[in-house]
């Protein structure tokens, strides 16, 4: 039917070409249409609708595949697009930059409908290259992040590409034909998994060419260096986009799931929420919690496969809840660290300061956004009633169940990191001190975008099972029923908040003198910097060296030839006395021109030079 | 599968054409609006003359027309196979944008000669499709020989100190490795096997006679061979011609030493490893390895010397000789492939699509940096910031090719590279794959920061370009910096600690911006020569932006002459319309008939 | 018909002598008829040599006239032991082969050709053209020549004539110049001569014929048993017939006297030598060591090999030598009198490789190839670099590569010819200078000669070394006023030599460039008048010559294919 031909992509991708030339109005009017349109589509796009082409004329692949998975993505993809095209119209996003954002948004959902690898790292590519774009856009201080942050990704698209083509190649997936590239479970092939090769090269390269977009420990520090530069609006639309599409693309390459993905998981979790908790720049800290949030769908993503862990009871149940828990955590997730960063930027959108130091008790001038605020931090917290609470719940869960409790501990751990910097956050900026001078709240539009996504967060937090509705359905109800709220859920939920509560009361003074903290890219700036510096300079003076010998070299031979003499002359300077006066004579001590006729033989030299070479005949001959 | 070749004067009519076209040229020099269309008609016959001859070589039948015995046992003859119809096609491509392009160049500088310009251009094309349809190697050598003279005066063109220098070295390089290696080499082959002919027939090819022959003797020709074409090829370390050559205008920069006279290096590489030594002998010397060491090495070493230098079309030259690399590396990869049995095809189709992707990228990136020196007189990058506004259509073709070139999808690069990726780890030589990711980020390293600083940047708002210059996190701003921020929330290092580092810099002199000589003095260019560019560059010419910066101008093309703009918008749109649909262009479905011709030779 | 031929054959050498008389005897009537007169006798000539030339390289015969008619001839001996042999030659036989064909067609030709240059250039007056037309006899004598006393006095007529006609320059240096050469020249010759006599003592024959045939004793006139090849006297006499026809050819180091020749000697003369003189000296050399000396004679002993490969060495010393010499050379006709040293480097190596033991059948066809190709290539590429060094000079003043700056403008047309007539000696196919390069190295590759085959190939890169300067200067130095910036194809001097030059005083910057005006010519560019039509005529002429011989490489190498088969199985005579 006609969904099958009709990519949900491609309308966001031809707004986005419309936005670049139109005027700021309509170019946004046309994104709101084109992501919504997307976002219908997924909504309705019949499961198994998929689109085979063969690139290149050597390669099939699957342009267009709807499985639960890439649907769910494409979904909440389409409807925080919507939402953040409509927050950058109110937040006076120029057309261009929302055009930029709009392509990036179209070759994000065009990624997760890649039913294969080749497609899958096609979009992949673009993605970083138009996110690099937005960032740039607001240029300045941006620009330099955006090109580190295009390095990065760079490289990390490289360690994937590489992984795809290892798997390509190597003869134990699929004998080198594309079918071992394809995933999409509507093709008849390999099902693609990083690790279905028997070697294990593909899938370590696959997964630390992820990690760079999800934000691994180590490779992580592009998220807090990039995303707090931009436009605000223009940080909505990345926080959303490149690090979800990278857990969705983990679980593509790891379908069973893997234990030491899950840990890195969590320990991003306790990590990312804590570094968070060090941060003043509002945007900064929120990038550390897409980490540490990012690192529960890793765990979950890690989790999901029936060998990881305890596997006595229901291994395959417990797997389908983390996979479940997941997604669901991604799709919570979309939602309110939108809403918080839109939150944060009405902040700086209405004051222009992007430092806690610089604002405070900012909640009697702008109540909706503090409201929204605290909507989206107790949902991010995981607060019984508000929609984190569900998805990091099941992720927790299944933790727990696969009796993995190093696991769980670091990711309630990271839940109490969570609430820490929340309250932290909240307080300082909307309640401690006061904020000199007028500022207004979020304006209409704004405030729209704002509220929808809260309701939405308040609603899946409250009616659990519309998320449910969402979620991969044969992975959740049919082997096992998750329910929500049990007494020690609900518990565990309010009792992270309380000792979150209690933690801050203690480190609030300490919390206020902390600086900066340096990351680990202080380190590997200086050690790019400096060592790229070194080698290039190394290099390009090696060969430079080399070149200018060579051209001495002919140099001087072209000289001796044109003035034999003279190099007669010069060499006759370093030879003892005894030899010098029978070249002196041909060059008259007043500097006169040297005479040619010194190479001559005379008459009689050539005489002799025959009878030389005669004589060496007959010896020769006899 | 070879069909016998049917006799068809076109191949020699294709060469012919533009070797006419040189008389009527010199004819017409008072008259140039006659002599540069002399040059279009000839670019378009030419074109159409290749391409009326593609249908029948996709269906395997092979064009030969021969002019009787040239030396003893050997023909004087052309045959349009597979092979040289890529390079064919391209090359005829090309040059009709080339042609135009040339025009508008030459005119907007007044430059001096012009009639010997184009006729010497002509001349090159001429031997380039020569070079394209010989049917040995004694007539491959013969055009090449002809390439290199008729090049010569295109390099020394500017007629200054360093154009004479460069010239000089230029006909060094490329007689050394013609009329010595490549003479030499064939004068080996033709003793081992005692034909010297590309035919493929069984029997008539050179590849059994030199399997016969002793071991040493086959891997003294070869090496003879490969470094010969290796210097057209720009293969380190007989790449220097290259960067020097720069100095000649830059259509020829861009037709000739991005296109036609590089190519022709590759393509005799790939002649040579194809119809010579057939992929088994190579895999069975193991040669090719040897060969795929070479690339790497260069591959490597360019892009990094590519990463400092500062003026433009030095950076792209540079580009220029990792991108050839490319090329080489997949043929060197033809020997492991076919030693294993495996990713063959892939090397091969890897290898020589990255022919005409790199030469519509490339030709992109010269064009733009040639119409930036005709409008603006800028020919160093540190000068560049913030042209985006002046010359919007001009930097976007650049910015997609240079995407290309660092093999984003959507553009020629990503395909050329995924091939060869496939090719090169399914025959077991995944370090080669290695280098080829790394060499793409070293791309992403050196290309991007022209594009960020042509579109986000101004002339007075311009971080210090990465990696040579200030530090890794960039040189801060200060009051500059947008949105308040404050030096103690910044992602990189300290402000103070970044103005350390740029004075020190520039007490270095490596600073970009004050100096040009410094940043691209290395890799060997002549002391004399960039004090004085860099002097005539900012007194001379007042190139870079006027102390207002660059004025707006629209989306409209008013940046420059059509003339040049015209052909640079064709040909970025050729990188992309190749990168989406190689197979349907032609391309690639000629290059898959060599890789099976190959193949098939390798299991039978 | 071949009567016809066979007369024709001796009026080729008579003709031109006879002849030669002529400009002085009418020049009692009335002066300045010599060059009209030489153009009569010439056209006759080139008629001749057309005739015969088709005859022997065409259809492949062999001609044979034996002078004095049937009188003399062969008739039978009585031998002391008793036995009479047949076939002894007394008398003097001039012997026309496709070889000799070859060169007979060159000599007419250029000879007929260089009358266009000399009409305005060349010294004028009656006795230049007897001489001339002598030179010409003397050296159709040397190619046609069957009899190795008669080949040295046909040496020595063409050697005296041209010693004459260096010194018709009238200036102190030709007068030197001419000295040198007389002296070598005579050295040689007498080498030559004691070579000859050597053999006559040992075997009592002086025809090739038979000299090869007693030298592998088939026949004997005196009391030899079997064959000579080992005998010390004989390869002794290899020796010195070697080294003399090497001075004549002007191989290094027995090269000296050729450059002061070729520089000092009036420009028609230097086009008419360099085409021809040398080029004798080598035919000779190639006809005795090929058909005298036949390939079984090297092969023979340690001795006849070590013989033949220190010749091979001396070729190939002076390919580089020369080349490198030639580089040095601020004056142009100095410089491409050195490259001829490098040019007849490579023609005596393909001579020498041709019978060395270790080449097979294919490495003497393609020497054999080589040689006759670049003997006719070389002569007509290097006249034709001389016509238009003439031309240019006579046009421009311009003698010094430096005063040629920029000249490609005023001369696009001589520019051109000598940019294709450069990249000719270059090698660059599709020019004959390819060919004949191509077929002598393929000869020394065939040989497996690994050093030679490197000295080959290399000499491409060292004829660019001199070509390049010249070619740049024409087209890329700009106007000819910046002749006085030190020069480029120095490209400065190297490091410190700055400092050394001034302390050598001022003069010394322009000898650094090596190309200053100094004070030998006048540099006025101005000055000089004009080259006539006939001058640019011929320089243009054989600029296109050059490339269609390149063409024409496959029929010239079938010309020569019955003199490969002679060379093959060592026969004395090309018996097609």
């Amino acid at each position: 039917m006609v969904l099958d031909l009709l990519p949900p992509a491609v309308f966001v991708l031809a707004a986005a070409a419309l936005a670049g030339v139109l005027p700021r109005r309509p170019a946004h009017a046309v994104g709101l249409v084109g992501t919504g349109t997307a976002a219908a589509l997924s909504w309705l796009a019949p499961q198994g609708a998929h689109l085979q082409v063969t690139l290149f004329g050597a390669f099939d692949a699957v342009l267009f595949n709807v499985d639960e998975f890439s649907r769910l993505m494409g979904l909440i993809f389409g409807f925080i697009g919507a939402a953040a095209v409509l927050y950058s119209y109110h937040s006076g996003a120029q057309s261009r930059q929302t055009a930029f954002a709009l392509s990036y948004v179209g070759v994000s959902i065009a990624t997760v409908y890649a039913g294969d690898w080749l497609t899958l790292i096609f979009f992949w590519e673009l993605m970083a290259v138009f996110s690099t774009l937005l960032v740039w856009h607001y240029g300045g201080r941006a620009v330099r992040a955006g090109y580190r942050y295009a390095i990065l990704h760079g490289i990390g698209g490289s360690l994937l590409l590489a992984a795809i083509v290892w798997l390509l190649a190597d003869p134990a997936t699929a004998a080198g034909d594309a079918g071992g590239l394809v995933f999409s479970p509507y093709v008849e092939g390999t099902d693609g998994g990083m690790l279905a090769a028997d070697s294990v090269v593909p899938g370590l390269l696959a997964a630390v060419g992820i990690g760079v977009n999800v934000g691994f420990i180590g490779l992580h520090a592009w998220l807090p260096d990039t995303y707090p530069r931009p436009h605000i609006a223009a940080s909505v639309f990345l926080c959303v986009f490149t690090t979800k599409t990278g857990v969705y693309g983990m679980y593509r390459a790891f379908p069973d799931g893997h234990l030491w993905i899950a840990y890195m998981g969590g320990a991003m979790a306790v990590f990312g929420a804590f570094v968070a908790l060090l941060q003043k720049d509002m945007r900064r800290l929120l990038s550390y919690h897409i980490q540490s949030q990012v690192g529960y769908m890793v765990a979950g993503v890690g989790l999901s496969g029936a060998a990881i862990g305890h596997t006595a009871t229901k291994p395959g149940e417990y797997a389908s809840l983390a996979t479940a828990g997941a997604f669901g955590h991604v799709f919570n997730h979309i939602l309110y660290k939108a809403l918080l960063f839109m939150a944060v930027g009405v902040i700086i959108y209405r004051t222009g300061q992007e430092h806690l130091g610089d604002i405070g008790g900012l909640w009697r001038r702008m109540p909706l956004t503090a409201g929204v605020f605290t909507v989206a931090a107790l949902s991010i917290a995981g607060f019984p009633f508000f929609n984190g609470f569900v998805s990091k719940g099941m992720i927790i869960g299944a933790a727990d169940k696969k009796q993995l409790e190093l696991l769980w501990g670091l990711l309630l751990l990271g839940g109490v990191g969570t609430f820490l910097s929340f309250i932290k956050l909240g307080y300082f900026a909307f309640v401690e001190g006061d904020y000199e001078g007028t500022v207004r709240d979020a304006n209409l539009g704004q405030g729209v975008a704002m509220g929808t996504v809260a309701g939405l967060c308040v609603l899946f937090g409250v009616f659990p099972d519309l998320l449910f509705d969402l979620l991969p359905q044969e992975q959740l109800q049919a082997e096992y029923k998750y329910t929500t709220f049990t007494i020690p859920h609900l518990a565990e939920g309010v009792g992270l908040g309380a000792i979150g509560l209690v933690a801050f009361a203690i480190l609030r003074g300490p919390l206020h003198r902390v600086g900066r903290v340096p990351d680990v890219d202080f380190l590997y700036n200086r050690t790019f910097f400096y060592g790229g510096r070194g080698l290039v300079v190394a290099v390009t003076e090696l060969f430079g060296a080399v070149d200018r010998a060579v051209v001495r070299v002919v140099r001087f031979c072209y000289w001796a030839g044109a003035n034999p003499t003279l190099l007669a002359l010069r060499v006759s300077r370093r030879l003892p006395e005894s030899l010098r006066p029978a070249l002196d004579e041909e060059h008259p001590a007043d500097g006169g021109r040297p005479s040619r006729l010194y190479l001559r033989a005379g008459v009689g030299t050539s005489v002799l030079v025959l009878a030389a070479v005669l004589t060496l005949f007959l010896v020769l001959a006899l | 599968m070879i069909e016998p070749a049917t006799s068809d004067p076109r191949p020699i009519l294709a060469v012919l054409l533009s070797a006419v076209t040189i008389l009527l040229i010199l004819a017409s020099h008072r008259y140039p609006n006659v002599r540069e269309s002399w040059s279009v008609l000839a670019a378009v016959g030419k074109f159409a003359v290749v391409v009326s001859m593609l249908p029948g070589v996709l269906d395997g039948t092979e064009y030969r027309w021969s002019m009787g015995e040239f030396v003893a046992g050997i023909e004087f003859a052309l045959r349009a196979d597979a092979l040289g119809m890529v390079f064919a096609l391209l090359a005829s491509f090309l040059w009709i944008g080339t042609s135009f392009y040339a025009a508008g160049y030459m005119r907007g500088l007044d430059e001096h000669s012009q009639t010997r310009f184009f006729a010497a251009f002509a001349a090159s094309l001429s031997a380039a499709i020569g070079i394209a349809f010989a049917e040995n190697l004694v007539t491959i050598f013969l055009f090449y020989e002809l390439l290199s003279v008729a090049t010569y005066p295109l390099v020394a063109h500017d007629e200054t100190d360093e154009a004479r220098a460069a010239g000089r070295k230029y006909l060094a390089y490329t007689f050394l490795g013609g009329g010595v290696l490549v003479l030499a080499g064939t004068a080996l082959v033709f003793a081992l096997s005692g034909t010297v002919s590309f035919s493929a027939v069984a029997g008539q090819g050179t590849a059994a006679g030199l399997g016969d022959s002793s071991t040493a003797l086959a891997r003294a020709a070869f090496t003879m061979l490969a470094a010969g074409f290796g210097v057209k090829a720009a293969l380190m370390p007989l790449h220097s011609w290259l960067p020097d050559a720069m100095v000649a205008p830059t259509p020829v920069s861009g037709l000739l030493h991005a296109v036609a006279v590089v190519k022709s290096g590759v393509f005799g590489i790939a002649r040579l490893v194809l119809d010579v030594y057939e992929p088994a002998l190579v895999a069975e010397l193991g040669v090719g390895i040897a060969l795929a060491a070479v690339a790497a090495v260069t591959l490597t070493a360019a892009s990094i010397i590519a990463l400092r230098a500062d003026r433009l079309k030095r950076r792209l030259a540079f580009s220029t000789v990792s991108q050839l690399s490319y090329i080489v590396l997949g043929l060197g990869l033809v020997g492991p492939a076919a030693a294993a049995n495996a990713g063959l095809e892939n090397v091969i189709k890897g290898g020589l699509l990255h022919i005409p992707a790199h030469g519509f990228m490339k030709l992109t990136l010269f064009f733009c940096a040639g119409i930036i020196h005709v409008e603006t007189h800028t020919d160093y990058i540190s000068e560049m910031d913030g042209i985006g506004k002046r010359m919007p259509l001009t930097m976007l073709a650049f910015a997609v090719a240079a995407a290309g070139m660092a093999g984003i999808p959507l553009v020629a690069g990503f395909v050329s590279k995924w091939f060869l990726l496939v090719g090169s780890v399914s025959a077991g030589q995944a370090v080669f794959a290695a280098v080829l990711l790394v060499s793409g980020v070293l791309n992403i390293a050196y290309f991007w920061p022209i594009v960020y600083g042509a579109f986000f940047e101004s002339h007075d708002r311009a971080d210090s370009k990465p990696l040579i210059e200030g530090p890794f996190g960039g040189e801060l701003f200060g009051s500059a910096a947008p949105a308040g921020g404050t030096a103690h929330t910044d992602g990189g290092p300290r402000t103070d600690g970044a103005g350390g580092d740029g004075h020190e810099h520039r007490q270095d002199g490596e600073h970009g911006k004050d100096s040009h000589g410094e940043t691209h003095s290395p890799d060997g260019e002549h002391a004399s020569d960039h004090g004085k560019d860099s002097h005539s560059e900012t007194h001379g010419h007042h190139g870079g932006p006027g102390p207002g910066g660059w004025e707006r101008v629209g989306w409209t093309g008013a940046e420059g002459s059509w003339l040049m703009l015209g052909p640079i918008l064709v040909v970025v749109a050729g990188a992309v319309v190749l990168g989406l649909v190689p197979f349907q262009v032609g391309f690639l479905e000629l290059i898959e008939a060599v890789a099976e011709d190959a193949a098939t030779g390798v299991t039978a | 018909m071949s009567e016809v031929v066979e007369l024709a054959l001796a009026l080729l050498v008579v003709v031109p002598v006879l002849g030669a008389t002529l400009p002085l005897a009418l020049g009692l009537l009335r002066d300045q008829v010599g060059w009209a007169v030489a153009v009569a006798v010439l056209a006759v000539e080139a008629g001749l040599a057309a005739r015969v030339a088709y005859d022997l390289a065409i259809e492949g015969s062999r001609v044979v006239h034996v002078l004095g008619g049937e009188t003399f001839g062969r008739k039978s001996q009585e031998l002391s032991s008793g036995e009479s042999t047949e076939g002894f030659a007394v008398g003097i036989e001039l012997v026309g082969d496709p070889l000799s064909g070859l060169v007979v067609a060159l000599v007419a030709g250029v000879s007929l050709g260089v009358l266009a240059f000399a009409r305005r250039s060349g010294p004028r007056g009656n006795a230049f053209y007897s001489g001339y037309l002598l030179l010409t006899g003397g050296l159709m004598g040397v190619a046609l020549t069957g009899d190795l006393f008669n080949l040295f006095v046909f040496l020595e007529i063409s050697g005296l004539t041209t010693y004459a006609l260096v010194a018709s320059g009238r200036s102190a240096p030709s007068a030197v110049a001419a000295l040198k050469y007389l002296v070598l020249g005579t050295t040689g010759a007498s080498m030559y001569l004691i070579g000859v006599g050597y053999i006559f003592v040992r075997t009592g024959a002086l025809n090739m014929v038979d000299v090869s045939e007693t030298l592998a004793g088939n026949v004997e006139f005196l009391d030899t048993e079997g064959a000579l090849y080992g005998d010390p006297l004989v390869v002794a006499a290899f020796g010195f017939i070697a080294v003399g026809l090497a001075t004549k050819a002007a191989i290094f180091p027995l090269h000296t006297w050729q450059p002061d020749a070729y520089a000092e000697a009036p420009d028609t003369v230097t086009v008419y030598i360099s085409a021809l003189a040398s080029t004798a000296a080598a035919y000779a050399l190639a006809r005795v060591t090929w058909f005298v000396f036949t390939p079984a004679f090297f092969d023979a002993g340690a001795a006849n090999r070590r013989v033949l490969e220190f010749l091979l060495v001396l070729a190939a010393t002076s390919v580089v030598v020369g080349s490198a010499l030639a580089a040095m050379q601020p004056r142009v006709k100095r410089m491409f009198a050195y490259s001829s040293v490098a040019q007849f480097g490579l023609i005596v190596i393909g001579i020498g490789v041709a019978v060395h033991p270790a080449a097979g059948e294919q490495a003497t066809r393609f020497a054999v190839y080589g040689v006759g190709i670049h003997l006719v290539g070389h002569a007509v590429i290097k006249s034709g670099l001389f016509a238009t060094a003439g031309a240019l000079s006579a046009a421009t003043g311009a003698r010094r590569v430096g005063e040629y700056a920029g000249l490609a403008r005023e001369r696009p047309f001589l520019a051109g010819g000598m940019a294709t007539l450069g990249f000719a000696l270059v090698g660059v196919p599709p020019t004959v200078g390819f060919i004949g390069k191509w077929y002598v190295a393929l000869g020394a590759v065939e040989a497996e000669h690994w050093p030679l085959v490197t000295v080959i190939f290399v000499s491409t890169v060292l004829s660019l070394l001199y070509m390049a300067r010249v070619l740049e200067k024409l087209y890329f130095a700009g106007s000819p006023d910046a002749t006085g910036e030190p020069a480029e194809e120095i490209a400065g001097s190297p490091g410190g030599a700055g400092g050394a030059v001034a302390a050598d005083g001022g003069d010394t910057a322009e000898s650094i460039t090596g190309e200053s005006a100094d004070s030998d010519e006048p540099v006025t560019t101005d000055g000089g008048g004009s080259a006539s039509l006939g001058m640019m005529a011929l320089a243009l002429t054989a600029a296109v010559l050059t490339v269609v011989l390149g063409f024409a490489g496959s029929e010239l190498s079938a010309v020569l294919d019955p003199v490969v088969e002679a060379v093959v199985d060592a026969a004395p005579e090309v018996n097609p």
